[in-house]
């Protein structure tokens, strides 16, 4: 390299310093006023005119925006946004508030991968000196946001979506919250249907190959396996795979009912492909296996889904009041959205309206690294649109689940139908503590009932 | 030729001083940080700014290396680099302490494990070296993302020795956590970048970095000449598992973690993305554009262009950029400062020309006898070659 | 050297033996049998596409020959990669000069002079009284490139190039050196400085030249071959092959084709 070259790239690296300080000037972004329009629907309750300090509080959000969970991403956002405009919306006003004090958001994407993530939530908690971050989205992501929550002990972590166990199970950290239920919680009551109203006592299964399926297998074999059933194969594929051949020709013949959990494409390839086979089990499914996307996909495997049983902290079906009011504020809120609001807006939505709740009791105070407003926020209990929300001690929400059948309505389309709900459940799905269920992390090999 | 010797050894002199001084200014970059940031800030910009800049500057330095000296545009960088990252972890975590049940893990501390890490990426850098390289063009690059795409599979899917998807968590450097002692870390990895940018610019003016260049203008010359023109082929690509591996170590250091992600396919696009908006033909420009990639990639989402944010659509924003840097700079940015650099001198210069000479004859040959630099036909070191090479040293 | 006793009367340098080379349905070189004594001065002429190139190919290893058997100074070398006839001291130049673009003159002498020692993958640099450097200053003036030393080779003129091809070549310390069509593009000057800088040349090299030109061709040559469409047609001392009446058919016949046609 000459001379000439390296005083150039001075040049250039003082244009870059520019360019990157107008960039930070500006990274708080408000809330868009159009987005929730004074005449729609009114919020379900409106914050105490507490008396705040005037401060601005700042809320980071953090979803998955690139890659196989982009579309849940942006209903995590939704999510956020929807409670905001529910819980923070003041007559007149422009924006979030708390009583005096404005509440910002500033978003970033990942791409489900926990380098990325990691990166931007460093980017929002250290750059842009966020207070509150709420997010990630997706198992591993929220497995690396634990490590490096303990390491900012003054900044306060709420939990997006991710629902992989040791988030809060094993080894939490102290500053992170978790108003969402994880995914064996996703899982509470099925194992128990399948075996005792089902008759199911032999099942294979086949899901994908990371901590959020683990541990959704996990929700279900401790039910299962307690209950004296046997999962006499496991198949793990790595997420996004498109060719089920050895999979499908592999599993045995000889079971009630095979347990898939896999999400969206992933779901409908290994159901057409498991169909064309000749395939007859009955399924058990995870909670994102036969949600509305592949439900609607309308394959020719649509038919064997009949009658496959599945759980859910969420239900297309439901009909309690506080959950239509929900559904009638989403769809109001985001005429562009999903045609109801999926697990993800929902596990984002009660992160954020437990995040206000806590504010709200300590009137937006975040003084003292924070210390009074995490108390706080441990005691927040409210009711969600599914139920009450509480948190133990590990500071991971106590809340509700649905067991559903698939079953063809009268226009011949497939909705899952719910059998029963069950509130306020906790983590251990009621196991005691000292259950050898427990004793292990979920993983690829625990739990095991062959 | 007397005039040229004068203004050659002036140019040397600068040589010497600009270089010194951009090393200055990356040295007092983090201790000025705080004079404009708050803490948090300073904590951020001096290590997911300055260091990842760092660090992805040196595994784009090694395809730079690769494409510039080797002619080989190799997709397999951030796999090697990931490959000594993950080799870094297998050596410094024990079994008992991974999430995954790894059944292999050695505890030692990070230094040594680095060097093993490196050992192991040079030889797994020569042996994608001795598979690709027998293949050239379309071909060349097809494989070498073979290799990528085949190894981000087999750590996602090895459980006994790469932790399957989780990977593994809780590696430290030996400066620590880099949150606890930032600055520390961040001179780490600006020593790593210039020992790897200037141990580079040392090679290639030794027999084995000719060679290299040789080979990428002309293979079957040096078979006549005697060389062994695979052999070095599977050379080059070693070092550049050398470098990528440097960039590997830091890397996990800098999360304390790896997992697939760190080797799937958008960290490989990434790579080349950062090599081309610095300038394929130039190894600075490998920093450059790591610069700009990492400051483009944190403040795209803060982004608002006439009342329209990108937060959520911050790729498409990123990706306009590169199309625009590309199409603006096709040798990429530090190709586009020298190229502009040039011809604003050549301008100068045959204006002059007419006045001095007292004719306008002196068209673009005479341009360039007077200027007494041929014109380079790679951009590598070639404004120059003389006192490039290794005659003259 | 290699083969043989002292008693024995020395290696040939260059010994083919029934060497032929088919491209498809092409027959490219046909039984092709020649014997080039150490320290001989040897050119082969012939129109275009007589093989002549081939045979330089198949000589240097480019690709290996269909049939037949190459000696060198009595080492089979008839499947041996290029790299190792080199280090055996076999050198060539080629009709498209085959040159390092991107380096400099001295950096493309170095290369040539080091390609036949070992040290090859070296990753220090040589000190400027490292013996590979001081040969390559030499060889450079040799070739008369010592005022374009550091110059970059794309800079260089056609002759110089040439001069340059040549260069590299003898910078291996050859035994055997092979010349495609060295004075091809050159300026009348410049040919006699070939032929000055070919008849200075030590006789314990060993010098085989294809050459269009019979003027070059003739002035250095001890014997002369002449091939026709693959096959060798004549051979014998200039003085003989210019008064061939096969060679003048075949030369004139050639040249005067064009009028025919």
């Amino acid at each position: 390299m000459t001379f000439a070259t390296t005083k150039k790239l001075a040049v250039l690296i003082a244009a870059t310093a520019i360019l990157a300080a107008a960039c930070s000037s500006g990274n708080a972004t408000t809330a868009p006023a159009s987005q929730a329009p004074a005449d729609s629907a009114a919020p379900a309750e409106s914050m105490a005119a507490a008396t705040c300090s005037g401060k601005t509080i700042k809320l980071g959000g953090l979803a998955t925006l690139e890659g196989p969970f982009a579309v849940p991403g942006q209903e995590g956002f939704r999510g956020i946004e929807q409670a905001l405009n529910d819980y923070a919306k003041v007559e007149g006003k422009e924006g979030w508030w708390l009583g005096d004090c404005e509440i910002t958001l500033t978003k970033e994407g990942s791409d489900a991968t926990p380098a990325v993530a990691l990166e931007k939530a460093k980017k929002l908690i250290e750059q842009d000196d966020v207070d509150i971050l709420i997010g990630p989205l997706s198992g591993d992501e929220g497995l690396a946001m634990k490590d490096y929550a303990k390491q900012v002990p003054d900044k306060t972590f709420v939990n997006g979506s991710s629902a992989a166990q040791d988030t809060t199970f094993r080894d939490p950290a102290p500053n992170f919250f978790r108003f969402s239920t994880d995914g064996a919680q996703w899982q509470a009551g099925l194992g128990k249907y399948a075996f005792d109203d089902k008759g199911y006592k032999k099942v294979a299964l086949v899901a994908e190959d990371y901590s959020f399926p683990y541990t959704q297998v996990g929700g279900f074999m401790y039910e299962f396996c307690e209950a004296g059933g046997k999962v006499v194969q496991k198949n793990w594929v790595p997420l996004g795979t498109k060719d089920y051949s050895a999979v499908v020709s592999n599993l045995p013949t000889d079971v009630d009912a095979i347990y898939v959990a896999l999400g969206g494409a992933d779901a409908v390839n290994f159901f057409t492909q498991y169909q064309a086979a000749g395939g007859k089990a009955k399924f058990i499914g995870g909670s994102i296996t036969v949600d509305q996307s592949v439900l609607a996909t309308e394959g020719a495997f649509a038919d064997s889904l009949v009658g496959t049983i599945t759980a859910s902290p969420t239900s297309d079906t439901a009909t309690e009041p506080a959950w239509l009011e929900y559904v009638k504020n989403y769809k109001a809120q985001f005429p562009d959205g999903l045609p109801y609001p999926g697990l993800f807006a929902l596990s984002y939505y009660n992160e954020t309206v437990g995040v206000l709740k806590g504010l709200e009791a300590v009137n937006g105070d975040l003084s003292g690294d924070q210390k009074a407003f995490m108390e706080a926020l441990a005691k927040v209990t409210f009711d969600g649109p599914t139920g009450p929300v509480s948190l133990d001690s590990n500071r991971q929400a106590i809340s509700s689940n649905y067991v559903s059948e698939i079953q063809k309505g009268a226009d011949g389309k497939l909705a899952a139908v719910v059998i029963s709900k069950v509130d306020n459940i906790p983590q251990t799905l009621g196991l005691p503590a000292d259950s050898p269920y427990l004793a292990q992390p979920v993983s690829r090999d625990f739990p095991d009932c062959p | 030729m007397s005039g040229m010797s004068s203004r050659m050894s002036g140019r040397a002199a600068r040589r010497a001083g600009l270089p010194a001084l951009g090393v200055a200014l990356l040295v007092l970059y983090p201790l000025v940080l705080p004079l404009l940031f708050s803490a948090n800030q300073a904590r951020y910009w001096t290590l997911s700014i300055g260091s990842n800049s760092l660090i992805l500057g040196v595994v784009a330095l090694s395809l730079i290396f690769m494409s510039g000296y080797g002619g080989m545009v190799s997709l397999a960088q951030a796999s090697l680099a990931g490959f000594a990252a993950y080799i870094v972890a297998i050596m410094n975590l024990l079994p008992s302490s991974t999430a995954t049940g790894a059944t292999i893990g050695f505890g030692w501390p990070p230094i040594p494990s680095a060097i093993v890490a490196l050992i192991l990426a040079t030889l797994a850098g020569a042996l994608v070296g001795a598979i690709a390289s027998r293949s050239s063009g379309i071909y060349f690059l097809m494989l070498t993302l073979a290799i990528a795409v085949g190894f981000f599979y087999v750590v996602l899917q090895n459980y006994e020795f790469f932790g399957g998807h989780i990977g593994f968590a809780q590696i430290l450097g030996p400066t620590g956590q880099p949150r606890a002692n930032p600055i520390a870390f961040y001179y780490m990895c600006l020593a790593v970048a210039v020992f790897a940018y200037l141990g580079l610019r040392y090679l290639v003016r030794t027999q084995l970095g000719l060679t290299f260049q040789a080979v990428r203008d002309n293979p079957r010359r040096m078979r006549a000449l005697g060389y062994r023109v695979s052999l070095h082929r599977i050379a080059i690509f070693a070092i550049g598992g050398f470098v990528a591996g440097l960039s590997g170590v830091l890397g996990v250091w800098y999360r304390g973690n790896i997992s697939p992600g760190v080797v799937d396919l958008s960290r490989t696009i990434d790579v080349l993305i950062i090599a081309v908006i610095g300038g394929l033909g130039y190894p600075v420009g490998a920093f450059i554009g790591a610069v700009i990639f990492v400051i483009l990639d944190v403040f795209a989402s803060s982004v608002e262009v006439f009342g329209f944010s990108f937060d959520e659509r911050f790729n498409t924003l990123i990706g306009l950029a590169f199309v625009v840097i590309v199409l603006v700079a096709p040798h990429g940015l530090v190709g586009l400062v020298d190229r502009g650099w040039k011809g604003t001198k050549r301008r100068l210069s045959s204006s002059r020309a007419p006045a001095t000479a007292g004719e306008a004859a002196a068209g673009p040959a005479g341009d360039a006898t007077e200027e007494g630099i041929p014109a380079p036909v790679d951009p590598i070191d070639q404004r120059d070659p003389g006192s490039t090479g290794i005659g003259n040293s | 050297m290699t083969v043989g006793s002292a008693a024995e009367a020395p290696a040939p340098a260059l010994q083919l033996q029934g060497v032929g080379r088919r491209f498809g349905a092409l027959q490219a070189l046909r039984d092709v049998t020649m014997e080039v004594a150490a320290g001989e001065r040897r050119a082969i002429l012939g129109p275009n596409g007589a093989g002549k190139t081939t045979l330089f190919n198949v000589v240097a290893g480019d690709f290996p020959p269909t049939s037949g058997t190459i000696r060198l100074y009595g080492t089979e070398v008839t499947h041996l990669q290029p790299h190792r006839r080199t280090r055996l001291g076999l050198t060539r130049t080629y009709q498209n000069s085959q040159l390092f673009m991107g380096l400099s003159v001295a950096d493309s002498l170095y290369l040539a002079g080091r390609g036949v020692r070992s040290g090859r993958f070296s990753m220090v640099r040589p000190r400027a009284s490292d013996p590979a450097l001081v040969h390559a200053r030499e060889v450079a003036d040799i070739v008369h490139l010592g005022d374009v030393y550091d110059r970059a080779v794309g800079s260089l003129s056609h002759g110089q190039q040439r001069q340059l091809e040549v260069g590299m070549a003898l910078a291996g310390r050859p035994r055997l050196l092979m010349l495609d069509e060295p004075a091809a593009g050159l300026s009348r000057g410049e040919r006699t400085m070939l032929t000055d800088l070919l008849r200075s040349l030590p006789r314990d090299i060993t010098i085989i030249l294809v050459e269009h030109d019979m003027d070059v061709a003739l002035a250095a040559a001890d014997r002369v071959t002449v091939m026709q469409e693959g096959s060798i047609v004549v051979e014998g001392t200039p003085d003989t092959i210019q008064a061939d009446q096969t060679v003048q058919d075949i030369y004139l016949g050639h040249s005067v084709g064009a009028h025919h046609g």
